[in-house]
């Protein structure tokens, strides 16, 4: 299977035809660039493929990953003194410095990412500026090691023996650089780079995916980083010399700068925004007093303009690139039967729970069983504390007191991707889709749980790696086309109608392989048709052995789907039984309908 | 040691004064105005220019540079901020824009002044006073008593007034302000405007201590946005003590380790404040309804 799983070139549109050409044109012109373009300007160009080394990690964390760095500089800077201070007082070659570089800023990297964990924003751009500030700073202090405002001198790069000529080295840059682009195309493709659209997109969902936040976060940070320290290595030795102002803060500005006008968020878009911004300016030097100026109007320009970047602006223009072809087998039994041994036992148990916001008490002492493999359904007025239910089962909220054991296992105290991966899909009441990943990618995330292969596998597409992905997007077709999605799988999920949002939803979670589905309110917000559809696809889970534990409004449609029917009222169980039962309750019609006076009224 | 504390309190106020106007526009926003360093830089450019080059007196200066000052906060909301509507959380458009309006602020300032800093004459004239057995100069006074003033005003206006709560109204939800009839827009401008007027009059403040130039707030400027957070985004109270705790800190370090390292210290706290204690000193943290 190709990438894309697109069978061969014959099957590319169009657009997607003249873009490999042009891609294709654009690495033979780097190929020769030597050959015709004079000394300065080839030292320039290597330039710019030392910053794309960087962007194009940056973009990993700011584009993909949604974690705005002010600090790149900072580990550019730390990456250039590693190699500098071991090639010129250890006298170390380059191609030992070089990893050392990326090891040592990939470790700042992770430093740098521990506060993300807590928080993001405008919180984090404080942060990492301050980082950026003080790794200056030290540049400047630490005279012993740094050589301090004079700066360090560095050794030229030698391959056996002989030192590399400018040619040499333009050759040097441009192999790391593809083989960066090569690198980041490959994770961004795969499941990790999926992981990092999810969390920008929507932290919560892709937590509730089974995507540990903590882990993927700082991923980002190091691979970023470590590019970063590589880009910074090189240029130490591009340089011959390097001081402290040559890392400060408005150059950490200039890399975001970079991916802000190419176009954050996709692997060309550094290209095109590091080429032109460091190519360009060397034809427009009678403006080089309004450089910097121009640079600040560029940014606000571009973030309100243009805030896909060049890149966002072609692919509006056409939308036909992204296009994702159907696998020749589109399975007819998508979900996966639930091979689960529960067949009569209690699925999920919750003991006298009880959840406070504040003086507020959401849930008040609530106990309930959920039989496996049948259709457990929640209702109850608005404020009742349902959606708060689901948020406890699935551990986005931590009850204050009580228990929650799932297949006997207690629950309490982990996180919600730990009680995704443990077999807990779930929906929410306010629609949670990734916004700015395809429809066909969303299902994917979905998948998440079941890749296993570790990033180099990734990296370098090892057969079981492409064998997990093959499996990954023949079921997300194959799901999409259970719900009625499958035409509009390349499109981006923004786009979808609220409805169809609640549907893909669904897909997504199903795509866990969950043995216990969490649907918050699914059929709000849809039609008769769409409701009737909705109820088969119920009805289809069941059959397949999945529990499915159901808050809804509709009561006609809760009392046909359902096996068992709790109502909640002021965060504690009013009722339960069978739907006829339930609905013949004197106090669940008090609740709802209110008493016969209020009725008189 | 004593001399350490007041110089530690005098700059601690300057970082206050940055953060309180930092913080009125959170307050209502819910962003954090990263040109605002630059606007104080402004502040003390056009003073140089109104009271050293023109020739005016400073109260005059003062309020003409404020006047000044205020009106291109507001340009700067229309330029960087408003174009990102109502739901300014959502997207980090609007950090990228001022950060660029300041870049744009402080390259423009180069060209037409110089990056050369310039004296500027301080408030209550050179001579040092004596005050238990401390030397003191009088503009350090007047820079302590002028912060305490303005934080104490922004304080009741905040906590105290109707318009206070207004304001805080539009931060939490722009569109139902809207339907209780406040004009959530005038509240926006109001706070610019605000901070615009204290960003000039720390810049008159600043500049005798620092000299006037275009680069005199790159760093000044990191810690006012330092003590907001430090102190707790949102809080008058906190932003003031939060300026304080950083100048004392910083001039602690300059003695107990080296000057060169005061900066990074400075930074280091509040990356550490920011990671541990993101919500600050004076802020309680809530949890989120999902």
């Amino acid at each position: 299977m190709k990438r894309k799983f697109n069978a061969s070139i014959g099957s590319l549109n169009k657009e997607q035809k003249t873009l490999w050409i042009i891609a294709g044109i654009a690495v033979l012109a780097f190929l020769f660039a030597p050959a015709v373009i004079e000394s300065y300007f080839l030292r320039i160009v290597s330039l710019a493929l030392i910053y794309l080394i960087l962007t194009t990690g940056l973009n990993i964390i700011a584009g993909y990953t949604g974690q705005v760095s002010l600090g790149q500089a900072g580990l550019y800077g730390i990456g250039a003194y590693t190699g500098a201070i071991l090639a010129a007082k250890l006298g170390l070659p380059f191609w030992i410095c070089l990893p050392a570089a990326m090891a040592v800023a990939g470790l700042f990297g992770l430093v740098l990412g521990a506060p993300t964990l807590k928080v993001s924003g405008h919180y984090l751009a404080l942060i990492t500026i301050g980082f950026g500030v003080i790794v200056e700073k030290i540049l400047v202090e630490w005279q012993s090691l740094t050589g301090g405002p004079m700066g360090l001198a560095v050794p030229a790069v030698t391959l056996f023996g002989h030192p590399l000529s400018e040619q040499e080295f333009y050759y040097l840059s441009l192999g790391l650089c593809l083989l960066t682009l090569w690198i980041t195309n490959n994770i961004i493709r795969s499941y990790f780079g999926r992981a990092f659209s999810a969390i920008r997109d929507n932290e919560l969902a892709a937590s509730c995916m089974g995507i540990n936040l903590t882990r993927y976060k700082l991923l980002a940070f190091v691979l970023s980083a470590v590019l970063a320290g590589a880009a910074g290595c090189l240029y130490a030795f591009y340089s011959a010399f390097i001081s402290p102002d040559s890392f400060s803060f408005s150059l950490s500005i200039f890399f975001l700068l970079t991916i802000i006008v190419g176009g954050a968020g996709t692997i060309v878009g550094p290209i095109i925004g590091t080429l032109l911004l460091v190519i360009i300016p060397e034809y427009l030097h009678f403006l080089d007093k309004h450089r910097l100026t121009i640079y600040g109007a560029l940014l606000i320009v571009s973030v309100i303009g243009l805030p896909q970047g060049i890149v966002g602006a072609i692919r509006k223009k056409l939308p036909r690139i992204v296009n994702f072809l159907p696998p020749e087998d589109v399975s007819a039994h998508p979900i996966s039967r639930n091979a689960d041994n529960y067949a009569t036992g209690n699925i999920l148990d919750m003991q006298n729970v009880t959840k406070r916001f504040g003086g507020l008490t959401a849930i008040d002492n609530f106990s309930m069983t959920i039989k496996s493999k049948t259709v457990h359904s929640l209702i109850g007025p608005n404020g009742a504390g349902k959606s708060t239910l689901i948020n406890i089962i699935n551990g986005v909220y931590h009850p204050d007191e009580g228990k929650v054991t799932f297949r006997e296992k207690d629950l309490i105290g982990y996180k919600p991707d730990r009680i995704a991966l443990a077999g807990i899909g779930r929906t929410f009441q306010n629609v949670q889709v990734f916004r700015n990943l395809t429809v066909l990618e969303n299902v994917m995330v979905g998948g998440h749980g079941k890749h296993k292969s570790n990033i180099c596998a990734s990296i370098v597409r090892t057969v079981k790696a492409r064998q997990e992905e093959g499996t990954s997007y023949q079921q997300a077709w194959s799901l999409l086309k259970f719900m009625g999605l499958d035409d509009k799988a390349s499109e981006y999920a923004a786009s979808l109608s609220a409805g169809q949002q609640r549907l893909l939803e669904i897909a997504r979670a199903l795509a866990m392989e969950p043995k216990l589905l969490l649907l918050d309110e699914p059929a709000a917000g849809l039609n008769d048709t769409e409701i009737k559809h909705l109820m088969q696809i119920i009805k289809t889970i069941k059959e397949n052995g999945i529990t499915v534990f159901l808050i809804e409004h509709h009561i006609d449609f809760v009392m046909d789907v359902s096996d068992t029917v709790t109502v909640l009222n002021f965060g504690s169980k009013l009722a339960e039984g069978k739907p006829s039962e339930v609905q013949a309750n004197p106090d669940v019609i008090k609740a709802y309908l209110g008493t016969e006076e209020a009725e008189l009224c | 040691m004593p001399e350490l504390l007041i110089s530690g309190l005098v700059m601690g106020s300057i970082y206050a004064l940055l953060a309180l106007a930092i913080n009125i526009i959170y307050s209502t926003t819910g962003i954090i105005n990263f040109a605002h360093g630059e606007l104080v830089m402004l502040g003390g450019m056009f003073g140089l220019v109104l009271v050293v080059n023109t020739g005016l007196p400073l109260a005059v200066g003062i309020v003409v540079a404020g006047g000044i000052i205020a009106v291109l906060a507001v340009v700067l909301y229309y330029s960087t901020i408003k174009p990102f509507g109502d739901n300014l959380g959502g997207s980090l458009g609007w950090l990228m824009a001022t950060l660029g309006a300041g870049i744009i602020f402080r390259n423009v300032a180069m060209l037409i002044w110089g990056s050369h800093p310039r004296p500027f004459p301080p408030l209550g004239g050179t001579e040092l006073i004596n005050i238990f057995g401390v030397n003191i100069l009088p503009h350090e006074i007047w820079v302590l008593v002028i912060t305490f003033l303005i934080a104490i005003f922004f304080n009741v206006v905040l906590d105290k007034t109707i318009l206070g709560s207004a304001i805080k109204a539009t931060a939490s939800n722009r569109n139902t302000t809207r339907l209780m009839g406040i004009s959530a827009e005038k509240m926006v401008l109001a706070c610019f405007g605000m901070s615009g007027a204290v960003a000039a009059v720390a810049g008159f403040l600043i500049s005798p201590i620092t000299f006037a130039g275009p680069e005199m707030t790159v760093s000044i400027g990191l810690k006012g946005f330092g003590a907001a957070i430090i102190g707790g985004l949102g809080s008058s109270r906190g932003a003031f003590v939060g300026g304080l705790i950083l100048g004392i800190l910083e001039a602690l370090s300059m003695t107990v380790i080296t000057p060169g390292y005061k900066d990074a210290i400075v930074f280091l706290v509040m990356i550490l404040t920011i990671t541990i204690k993101p919500e600050g000193i004076f802020n309680v943290a809530y949890e989120k309804k999902v």
